[in-house]
């Protein structure tokens, strides 16, 4: 089945938040249970930021044991190395999947970890943005989907230097087309990269692949010097850049197949966030995207 | 095959954690990545690692001291040797940044705690004390070894093989005595043991008296077994007393799994009667030190 069939099976989820293991231990942390018992337009799922050695905390185990609605964020794959693709962690990310039924599987596709997958080699950045590299990645998205039987939603990284000749946006609308696949659009992280390399935040899209879109990202972030080096740090704040707002509401204009936002601010009291909230929602009914239906739902 | 973007990207790795080897990349990368273990770059990716300013790769100046503390704390005897012996603070352990043997290990998409073990076996200090530091990374670098390993993957043939949570090793007399003292030590310091360290809490070092002999020893460890779906526990390791005879059937049967008749001719080599080895090789897999697959 082509994506343009896999993709009318996906549901549609709604607005949602995300977590890692332990980050609702943090002190000043999101609630996420007080958001969906006062917030629940803004707590359509919860997406679980996991790596497989660490698995799943309270937090992300008492969601999915109540059925609600979660997805699968991977933080651990290489997805354009084969050899990454190693039994034992297919087969615990397989059990970890089996747990918390997710409506599918995304996360960044860029750089995890260097050599072997190993507590002292984490970290996260951009890929090589050229088209073999592309193309590896487009495999790598299509194995696991087979191996897992869940769409895999491919993510643009953050970083603060990026290498390659193709732009951000070309690199991915390659991985979309060669893997048969939607994607998870971060507008925070593109936000990023445009302003490093020092370009409008919609330079790119002529041409992008807008219908493979899935799911979006929304955070905030926060400006930085670093020996007089201005750079955007993804800091996952309620304080959205302006270009990031203006990433969001370009696309959803025209991603039809748009099922789920991510509001990311994990690590911040429910309070601070709800202007966020408002404004994706507004937007969205605004754009008249087909998430808009899903505040109706909420509201009843 | 490792294609070539990949070999770039470890590039970028290497740039992010030495500056230095960040700026001659920038000043001449031909010269910068002309290794004999670094594969050659197509010229268009030479332009692509110096296209962003250069500060975008130092961004974050406390990414070496993480990753130096977790090697640390695989290290924490051999670290807090060259710590007290060298008396030249974290600077020390922090070259290992900017060594061949890092750019190597990342270029080569190798295990970080092997390539630093190794870099401390190098010689980094002289004489007597880097005996010791020489025997204490040995024997961090085989715990690491095992906290690493992962059961076999089933054999195509019958086989045997030394089990991969096992490490035979032979140390200068006297190592496992020092590396046990100096365990104990850190452990009196609390919770940050190597700031201690190095303002000179284990001064003076121990008489660092290896003898002129050997030990043998066995690291051994066993996999915990994880609860539901939280974290994956650690292996659980173990130093023991081995056997020079037993060491060396042990290391004779690592790696590549062994036909019966190779393991038996093992056996025999490390001092087995004939008539014996059969057996003691069944009782070695009984013990958990051989696989018998």
């Amino acid at each position: 089945m082509s994506f343009t069939d896999r993709v009318r099976h996906l549901p549609v989820l709604g607005v949602g938040v995300s977590t890692e293991y332990g980050a609702a231990e943090a002190t000043g942390a999101l609630d996420v249970e007080a958001l969906w018992r006062d917030h629940r337009a803004y707590a359509g799922f919860l997406e679980l930021g996991v790596e497989a050695s660490k698995g799943l905390d309270a937090q992300a185990h008492a969601w999915a044991d109540s059925g609600r609605p979660t997805t699968y964020h991977f933080l651990d794959i290489n997805l354009d190395e084969p050899e990454d693709f190693d039994p034992r962690w297919l087969a615990r990310i397989q059990a970890l999947a089996a747990a918390v039924k997710p409506a599918w599987m995304c996360g960044d596709a860029g750089l995890w970890h260097f050599g072997p997958r190993d507590r002292n080699h984490m970290l996260l950045l951009p890929p090589i943005l050229t088209a073999e590299a592309a193309e590896d990645m487009a495999q790598g998205v299509a194995r696991l989907r087979e191996a897992v039987g869940l769409e895999i939603l491919p993510e643009n990284p953050p970083g603060e230097a990026f290498v390659g000749d193709l732009h951000l946006l070309e690199f991915f609308g390659e991985v979309c087309h060669r893997g048969d696949t939607g994607m998870l659009l971060d507008c925070a992280h593109l936000a990023i990269y445009q302003r490093a390399k020092g370009l409008d935040p919609l330079a790119g899209f002529e041409g992008f692949p807008l219908d493979r879109v899935v799911e979006l990202h929304i955070a905030g972030g926060v400006e930085r010097q670093h020996e007089g080096f201005a750079y955007v740090a993804d800091d996952h704040t309620p304080a959205v850049l302006d270009e990031t707002w203006a990433i969001f509401e370009h696309v959803i204009a025209g991603a039809h197949n748009l099922k789920a936002v991510v509001f990311e601010c994990e690590r911040n009291p429910l309070e601070a966030c709800l202007p966020g909230f408002k404004r994706i929602a507004d937007a969205l009914i605004a754009a008249g995207s087909p998430l808009a239906v899903t505040f109706e739902e909420a509201s009843r | 095959m490792t294609a070539a973007h990949h070999h770039v990207q470890r590039v970028v790795v290497r740039m992010l954690y030495d500056r230095p080897f960040a700026e001659a990349v920038y000043a001449d990368p031909q010269a910068a990545l002309t290794a004999d273990w670094m594969p050659a770059l197509p010229p268009e990716a030479l332009a692509w690692l110096t296209a962003n300013d250069l500060r975008a790769f130092t961004t974050d100046p406390l990414r070496r001291t993480r990753a130096l503390a977790a090697l640390l704390d695989e290290f924490p005897t051999a670290a807090a040797w060259v710590l007290t012996a060298a008396d030249a603070g974290r600077a020390t352990l922090d070259r290992y940044f900017s060594s061949p043997a890092f750019h190597r290990c990342i270029q080569q998409g190798e295990v970080l705690s092997y390539s630093f073990g190794a870099w401390l076996r190098s010689g980094l200090l002289v004489g007597a004390e880097n005996r010791v530091l020489t025997a204490l990374a040995h024997l961090e670098t085989a715990l690491a070894r095992v906290r690493r390993a992962t059961p076999p993957q089933p054999a195509a043939a019958p086989c045997w093989r030394t089990s991969p949570f096992v490490e035979p090793m032979r140390l200068p007399e006297g190592a496992l005595a020092i590396y046990q003292h100096l365990r104990e030590a850190l452990a009196a310091l609390g919770p940050d043991p190597m700031a201690q360290v190095i303002e000179g809490a284990l001064r003076p070092l121990p008489a660092a008296q290896l003898g002129k002999g050997w030990e043998w020893l066995l690291v051994e460890g066993q996999p915990t077994a994880a609860e539901g779906l939280g974290p994956i526990p650690e292996v659980s390791l173990a130093i023991g007393g081995g056997a020079e005879g037993l060491n060396g059937l042990l290391s004779a049967l690592q790696g590549d799994p062994k036909t019966d008749a190779e393991a038996l001719a093992a056996a025999l080599a490390a001092g087995a009667e004939a008539d014996e080895a059969p057996g003691l090789l069944n009782d070695l897999a009984e013990e958990g030190l051989l696989l018998r697959q």
